[in-house]
């Protein structure tokens, strides 16, 4: 049915409780037990339907794999280190930004005065505008053009120390 | 991004600390024994140099700070507060008044006791026994200036050829064994 199929992708929870109440119930080979109470038992535990608050809990219980005591077992303790997690990780999306440009930052003060600049002449001279010599029009990123950004030039200055220096001729040429 | 300095190359340098100014020197080296003059630094790696100080009884202050200025410490016990003018501690422990300077400028991390601190070796008078780590003491890095211009690539100016690489590695034949 269309509308099921829909209605499944929109909320995945619901589709598998409706599927896995129909497996629980549809047990159709009970085995032979000796009494009337053990068969009712029996026919009890099979027709457990799993609520939604446990499949809740379970789902903040396996986020919380690895924690320190109880709180990666007992739901209460859990959840609170869980959301704690949670908000850690929202606010530490925007901060990673911060640190990687951070050590692009150091890495490429470094390398820059090897070569007898800092990092703030170097980023001054890389900004200044300068007309292109040979045919005299602006090009926008400044000392002739180089729009390399902090993370390219400090991936360079570790990893391709030639190409490195290359790029610091050419900014210290077009600014003398 | 790669990792580099995977396999971290560590240099010795040899300074020579006598009238040269505590501060100002041990601004200096602290940078080097982190690694931050290196463009594979990595704050969570240990990627700093071995530095070599001699001379450490013959640092200079400025002013009055032999006789005015105070290191304090506190005992723990009631009224423990000990305090010794840097003079004193010349006479006591000529090597501690540079340590203290480089190690209040070390960031307090969990590097630092085992692996930074360790690199750091002042000695009082001109010997020293790593003459095999640092070769002759003719290559030795330049005294600090008063004044840092900008072409002052932590303390390791231009021509500076003191720093030793441990024997059998090339700087652009980083050695396979691990650190």
């Amino acid at each position: 049915m269309p509308f099921f199929s829909t209605f499944a992708q929109r909320s995945p929870m619901l589709f598998a409780r409706t599927t896995m109440a129909k497996v629980v119930t549809a047990n159709h080979a009970t085995p032979l037990f000796f009494g009337l109470r053990q068969q009712q038992q029996h026919q009890q535990q099979q027709s457990q339907i799993r609520g939604m608050a446990s499949k809740k809990h379970k789902r903040i219980i396996k986020m919380a794999k690895g924690y320190r005591g109880r709180a990666n077992r007992c739901y209460r303790l859990a959840l609170q280190r869980v959301e704690k997690a949670l908000q850690y990780a929202y606010r530490d999306r925007k901060v990673k930004k911060r640190n990687f440009r951070k050590l692009w930052i150091q890495r490429l003060n470094a390398g820059v005065r090897q070569y007898g600049l800092s990092y703030s002449r170097f980023i001054h001279m890389m900004q200044q505008p300068k007309m292109m010599m040979e045919e005299g029009r602006q090009q926008g990123g400044g000392a002739g053009g180089i729009r390399l950004d902090r993370k390219v030039l400090a991936d360079l200055a570790c990893n391709e120390p030639f190409s490195f220096k290359a790029v610091v001729d050419v900014v210290k040429m077009m600014n003398n | 991004m790669s990792f580099p300095g995977r396999h971290v190359q560590r240099a010795w340098h040899l300074i020579d600390a006598s009238s040269q100014t505590v501060g100002r020197l041990a601004a200096t080296i602290a940078p080097i024994l982190k690694g931050k003059h290196k463009p594979t630094y990595r704050p969570n790696a240990d990627c700093g140099d071995f530095v070599v100080v001699i001379n450490a009884d013959k640092v200079h202050f400025s002013g009055k700070k032999w006789t005015d200025k105070l290191y304090r410490h506190h005992t723990g016990y009631p009224g423990g507060l000990k305090s010794r003018r840097a003079l004193d501690v010349l006479q006591r422990k000529p090597e501690s008044i540079l340590r203290k300077a480089v190690l209040g400028m070390l960031s307090r991390n969990n590097l630092r006791h085992k692996y930074i601190e360790p690199r750091l070796k002042i000695y009082a008078g001109s010997d020293h026994p790593h003459v095999g780590q640092v070769g002759d003491s003719s290559k030795m890095m330049e005294p600090v200036p008063r004044k840092k211009e900008a072409n002052y690539h932590f303390g390791l100016v231009n021509g500076y050829a003191g720093a030793t690489l441990p024997k059998g590695t090339h700087p652009m034949n980083p050695s396979t064994s691990d650190e």
